[in-house]
């Protein structure tokens, strides 16, 4: 991917909105967030191609104030980092210009809020990782093509791993392959409708690897998604944070 | 008149008509008419030495010239010398293929051949409290 990504024009960056429902900032338990899309446009005399999907990711590396509607005034400002240290990223869901609506990560499920553009800087981020509980695999696409697809363990019926659409809050490297959470997690805006809290967290849903390979393929977790812990280190190495993460 | 005296006077005639022709011969001789190129070029005998109008070619001018260009990559064995002559000698001074790595200048640090363009985002070190 990355030569394809390399020679392509981008003429542009036209946000699309794909839907519109903020008043503010809202929530919803069971949500589809809708992401803020960009189309890359080629030559002019090339023949035209699919359109490769990409995502707006707001990046900060400075407290981030939060409105709950363009123009009003701040409701809460996001630290620089999250509590792991990870770089403050915002998938952005709408794109006003001046104002962006950004996916917070954050209960409900589904909360999003604006940020004024200037106080961010946009990137662009072509991965995306879907997740199908009922077959319980995990699929990492690249500007659309699948890179991976995988056998996961996911959350129980008593602590089901939450539906909707999400994105990659962490990286992190647990410096224990042979812990629980295997070498590499990926931490995401998710959290489980059941725990509010767990292992002195709050309940936040994370993709990573395990010390359990028999697990994977299975309906056992609290929550998260647990994938082989080599494929947490192929996660580790393409994704980047804001990437989005849709469970379904 | 006797026969001595006829042939004595033709002699003797001959002889004038000799002296008078014979330079145009020798000018004839000397310029050669295959060697002229330029229809407009009139020699005389003053212009004909060396010839004006031959556009034959000195010969190790040519050979120079019909040498291979030298590798950019690789020093000219033959820089500096032959230049006091004006003409390089074509068996002396052959450029050399670049086959020696010794004999090639350092280009210096390879450029990365392909930076990445797009890095990620590294982890950072972290005991992780997901739902697990």
């Amino acid at each position: 991917m990355r030569a394809g990504h390399r020679v392509r024009l981008v003429a542009a960056i036209a946000a699309v909105s794909v839907t519109a429902a903020c008043g503010g900032m809202t929530g919803a338990d069971d949500h589809v967030l809708p992401r803020s899309t960009t189309t890359t446009a080629t030559a002019a005399a090339e023949p035209a191609a699919p359109e490769a999907p990409t995502t707006l990711v707001a990046r900060a590396d400075h407290p981030v104030d939060i409105h709950p509607v363009p123009g009003a005034a701040a409701a809460q400002t996001l630290p620089a980092t999250t509590e792991f240290g990870s770089p403050r990223a915002l998938l952005v869901v709408q794109d006003l210009g001046e104002w962006l609506e950004v996916a917070l990560p954050e209960r409900p499920n589904g909360s999003t809020g604006w940020v004024r553009r200037t106080d961010v800087e946009l990137r662009e981020v072509d991965e995306a990782i879907d997740i199908d509980l009922a077959a319980r695999t995990l699929t990492l696409r690249e500007a659309g093509e699948i890179v991976l697809t995988t056998p996961v363990a996911v959350g129980t019926t008593e602590a089901p791993t939450p539906t909707g659409a999400f994105y990659v809050v962490d990286k992190l490297t647990t410096g224990d392959p042979a812990g629980p959470y295997g070498l590499f997690a990926l931490g995401l805006s998710a959290h489980s409708n059941v725990l509010t809290d767990f292992a002195g967290g709050d309940g936040q849903v994370g993709i990573h690897g395990t010390n359990d390979p028999t697990s994977i393929g299975q309906a056992v977790s609290h929550g998260c998604i647990r994938v082989p812990n080599e494929v947490s280190q192929t996660l580790n190495d393409l994704v980047d944070l804001g990437t989005p993460v849709t469970i379904t | 008149m006797n026969l001595t005296t006829r042939f004595s006077r033709l002699l003797a005639g001959a002889l004038v008509a000799g002296a008078v022709l014979a330079p145009a011969s020798i000018a004839d001789a000397q310029v050669g008419p295959d060697d002229i190129t330029d229809d407009t070029c009139e020699p005389t005998l003053e212009d004909c030495s060396p010839d004006p109008c031959s556009e034959v070619v000195e010969m190790p001018l040519q050979a120079v010239a019909d040498q291979p260009q030298p590798d950019p990559d690789c020093p000219d064995p033959c820089a500096g010398e032959g230049q006091d002559e004006g003409v390089l000698e074509p068996e002396e001074c052959q450029p050399e293929p670049c086959t020696n790595e010794a004999d090639c200048p350092d280009p210096g640090p390879d450029p990365d051949p392909d930076p990445d363009p797009d890095p990620h985002d590294p982890p950072v070190v972290g005991e992780p409290n997901f739902t697990g």
